[in-house]
């Protein structure tokens, strides 16, 4: 089997799929086993996995409220 | 025990209430982002809800209802919010910026975000950051890194090929990113990168 040689834009790219959950677990296994030998990779790594959780936790979120929901439906019933 | 009425309009109300309407408050976060202004997004939800509910018959009970109404909001925000704005003619980063794994600028990507200069900054800064941003920047990131969607999900939702959703979530975190680590900079949480 041909193996690539190490490529840290590549790897990174698909660090970005792994975290994103769009690799199987054969290409995750790989992608893991390539970025624990590679500091950069494993940095960023960590580093992106810090951003995606800040992100998803921290990003001002907004809710429609009760009031809206019920306003809603009256217009559907209205129809 | 709960009866289900039989009657089509009915049957219609049921559907919408169990199966579209639990998706209002994620609807509304991403109609707040894309328009920045509550009163915008009050309108383009309460729009998305009357459309899925006149085509309610186009939806297939049990299927992706929250990726449909995102489709459905998205489209009315680029159709109707943007064109009575005048907002200046859409860019295509895609276009604009010739993208592949082996040429992209990935200077952002190396940033160390360490988990104490996260910690410093506020989520308003955050969102301000992600409210900077090109509108179609903002769009993928707000799909994938604040809803959750798979890159399958977003392609269908914002009618572009998977590869696109790839590459410009890759450029609007790398914009992101260092958009926040200049903050960072200037605040001084991240003195010793």
């Amino acid at each position: 089997m041909h193996i690539q040689p190490h490529n840290c834009q590549h790897l990174i790219a698909d660090i970005q799929l792994l975290l994103d959950g769009e690799l199987d677990r054969h290409k995750e296994n790989r992608v893991r086993i390539e970025m624990e030998q590679c500091p950069t990779c494993l940095q960023y790594f960590n580093s992106h996995q810090v951003y995606k959780k800040t992100i998803s936790q921290k990003v001002t979120r907004m809710s429609c409220g009760n009031d809206f929901r019920e306003n809603l439906l009256s217009k559907i019933r209205g129809l | 025990m709960t009866v289900v009425s039989t009657e089509p309009i009915h049957n219609k109300e049921h559907l919408f209430e169990k199966e579209l309407l639990p998706h209002a408050d994620a609807l509304y976060n991403f109609a707040y982002h894309l328009t920045y202004n509550e009163a915008d997004a009050n309108d383009l939800v309460q729009e998305t809800f009357m459309k899925a509910f006149r085509f309610i018959n186009l939806y297939e009970s049990g299927t992706n209802s929250k990726a449909w109404l995102f489709k459905i909001l998205k489209n009315a925000f680029i159709n109707e919010y943007r064109k009575k704005k005048k907002e200046p003619e859409k860019v295509d980063y895609d276009d604009v910026i010739t993208f592949s794994d082996e040429d992209d600028d990935n200077s952002a990507a190396y940033f160390d975000l360490r988990e104490e200069l996260f910690d410093g900054i506020m989520g308003d800064e955050i969102t301000i950051a992600l409210n900077r941003l090109p509108i179609d920047f903002k769009t993928v990131i707000l799909l994938c890194d604040v809803e959750g969607f798979s890159y399958e999900e977003i392609a269908k939702i914002i009618d572009i090929p998977i590869g696109t959703v790839r590459s410009r979530l890759h450029r609007a975190r790398n914009v992101l990113k260092e958009s926040l680590k200049e903050y960072a900079q200037k605040m001084g949480f991240n003195k010793e990168l």
